[in-house]
């Protein structure tokens, strides 16, 4: 199956290389950043259980509260961050590559 | 048009008969309560309502599906957590607390912690992917039949666990909030959920769905405000008391059960992780969006309402260890530390009760119920898609089947699920279904999520190594959780279970990626160079939404 020439010319084209490269890089690094801290909960849960009983703060709060708190808040910040870069960097940058091809 | 008075006289019979048999059903010991059936009849005239007005929008396949792709990002959110909000959830994570402290918190954060990596991995290509079933993103380049076959049947199958789990829930909850027989309370359901989704399709599940996201989410607040009264606004008070009063003292703040051995524990996160971006009830609701803009929206709002969710539901059951735990009343025999009235996962209930008396219990109560009839409906749509946008447009008719014969099947199929639904829920009764969940989650993970994920990522994916990958995960996880010691001793009755842990996902998913990885490898099939040549037009459009589906002009 051939490229159709549209497609063609969307992959050849500059703008479109650096979306893909910038795109992924955010969204590869974001993830790692989530499952990271994501499997530092688990370790800690698995093997360093007493860890989370420490208040340390006051409040009453343990550490293993305010890490699940943190975790939660936290990862919904980034997916924050995420919408924000795409509404205002990749979303202009495909705008200007696709109408490369639609005039 | 026919449909619509048949609609309205199928809706009339079955709140005739739901207030009728709410009245006279003696069999049971709590009296009906008259707040919850007031409002839970509000919720379904609502509903009906929504589905009467939506039955004149439902037109085409893609209305039925999809609605047109013209639900906005923020509608698209609430609905999305709407369906992840299950009654499960609201019932099951806040008695995990209420016996088990920090468990439930754990459980919490595996649960939801899927949805980042659905934002920043799948939801925009999921959109410009895709069109109607989970089945199009991974047939779009691989060999339309088997790949769509392997794909409905395993979303048959997780749609099929989750729906007996949610008849049986829904059976249980009923007879002990309303009165209603066990098997009424089934036939209600399937007669709601199959009216809801024949006549009003996508645009009155989501809507049913908004709703319910809404009501769920103003009864928590409200307890968490009546919860937090009650310890004079003290987080540390709610806390203090909880250690007190518990049988496991200080020990309820750390991780109790659920990390008995790390194997189990990663297997469980693993399985809810990824589990979720395998599941065909939420996965198609990225269809429903206009574009990928809208997509990212829905995933952020879903995101915050589900974590808020989850947070006030682990409140609410820190609220119930030491109100609830401390009263004789609501414990079997006043029994304290015995048996909860109703069963374990009633905690919440009870809590309701303590704190906001008859009104707020009767609140709580139909929304519970309003919960599971808007996420049968969600998985009764899903597993209707499957049936009759895979099997029957894609492979029985090679993709060119005939708008309004599809439609035809389409409800015919969401009539049998509802048939089926019902039995299954009559004949699972009083079995303890709660493992389904694990293996519909870990079915999920192990087989939808890897090959859609390979699909969307990995060039070198061929349609054997998809077929296998997806099967050997699929079989595998089945048979894990079969021999494991939920099913295989709690269930079944033997000794010892043959595999030492509850959740598969920790061996099968991997298994499946592995499958997949090396029969792709090895296939010399000569369609595969194709498929891997059509890669490049599929990540194009999935990185730029160059060619993706457009929303349908109403």
């Amino acid at each position: 199956m051939s490229l159709h020439p549209a497609y063609q010319a969307l992959r050849s084209s500059p703008r479109y290389r650096e979306l893909v490269r910038r795109r992924a890089r955010l969204t590869f690094t974001l993830s790692a950043i989530v499952l990271a801290l994501y499997s530092l909960f688990v370790a800690a849960v698995s093997w360093f259980p007493h860890v989370l009983l420490h208040v340390p703060v006051g409040g009453g709060i343990t550490v293993g509260i305010w890490s699940a708190l943190i975790l939660i808040f936290g990862s919904w910040l980034l997916t924050g961050l995420y919408v924000f870069r795409a509404n205002h960097v990749f979303d202009k940058l495909n705008q200007a590559l696709l109408s490369e091809v639609q005039p | 048009m026919k449909a619509p008075r048949l609609l309205l006289a199928t809706a009339v019979l079955c709140l005739c008969s739901f207030a009728v048999l709410a009245q006279t059903s003696q069999a049971v010991a709590r009296q009906p309560n008259m707040t919850a059936i007031a409002i839970f009849l509000a919720f379904v005239v609502t509903t009906i309502g929504i589905t009467y007005w939506a039955a004149g929008r439902t037109r085409s396949a893609a209305d039925f599906y999809t609605a047109g792709g013209g639900i906005s990002g923020v509608q698209n959110g609430f609905a999305i957590a709407g369906d992840y909000m299950s009654a499960a959830v609201l019932l099951g994570v806040s008695s995990m607390v209420f016996s088990t402290g920090f468990d439930g918190m754990i459980y919490s954060v595996s649960a939801i912690l899927g949805w980042p990596l659905i934002m920043f991995l799948m939801a925009e290509r999921l959109r410009n992917l895709g069109r109607y079933t989970l089945a199009d993103i991974i047939a779009y380049r691989l060999d339309p039949v088997t790949t769509r076959l392997f794909s409905a049947f395993s979303s048959f199958v997780i749609v099929c666990f989750y729906l007996i789990v949610q008849m049986v829930g829904a059976g249980q909850l009923i007879n002990l909030l309303f009165g209603l027989d066990y098997e009424v309370a089934v036939v209600c359901v399937g007669v709601l959920m199959v009216m809801y989704v024949t006549f009003g399709g996508m645009v009155a599940t989501t809507w049913v769905q908004i709703i319910k996201a809404v009501l769920l989410l103003s009864g928590g607040i409200l307890l968490t405000g009546l919860a937090f009264q009650h310890f004079g606004f003290s987080m540390e008070r709610m806390i203090d008391s909880a250690v007190a009063t518990h049988q496991s003292g200080k020990l309820i703040l750390g991780p109790l059960k659920i990390a008995t051995d790390p194997v189990s524990m990663i297997s469980l996160s693993l399985g809810l992780l990824f589990g979720i971006a395998g599941l065909p009830h939420i996965m198609m609701r990225f269809f429903t969006v206009p574009d990928a803009k809208a997509a990212r929206k829905s995933v952020l709002v879903a995101y915050g309402l589900i974590g808020l969710f989850f947070i006030l539901v682990c409140i609410l059951g820190t609220a119930a260890i030491s109100i609830v735990g401390t009263d004789p009343s609501y414990f079997d025999q006043g029994v304290i530390g015995g048996p909860l009235v109703g069963g374990v996962n009633m905690a919440i209930m009870h809590l309701a009760q303590a704190l906001g008396g008859d009104l707020m219990f009767g609140f709580l109560a139909a929304v519970a119920f309003a919960t599971i009839l808007a996420v049968v409906s969600g998985l009764a749509l899903a597993g209707a898609s499957a049936i009759s946008h895979d099997l029957y447009a894609n492979v029985l008719c090679k993709g060119k089947p005939d708008s309004g014969k599809e439609m035809r099947v389409s409800r015919w199929a969401t009539v049998i699920l509802g048939v089926l639904a019902v039995a299954l829920g009559i004949l699972f009764k009083g079995q303890n279904v709660a493992f389904l969940v694990a293996l519909a989650f870990g079915i999920a993970a192990s087989s939808n999520f890897p090959i859609l994920l390979l699909a969307m990522y990995w060039k070198g994916l061929t349609s054997r190594g998809a077929l296998w990958g997806g099967l050997s995960g699929l079989v595998s996880s089945l048979a894990l959780v079969l021999l494991s010691p939920g099913v295989w001793v709690k269930v079944l009755h033997h000794p010892e279970a043959l595999f030492p842990y509850d959740y598969p996902a920790l061996f099968s998913m991997p298994l499946a990626f592995a499958v997949a990885w090396g029969v792709s490898c090895l296939d010399r099939s000569p369609s595969t160079t194709t498929e891997r040549d059509a890669y490049e037009q599929q990540s194009v459009r999935a990185e730029t939404g160059w060619g993706a589906e457009k929303a349908a002009q109403h």
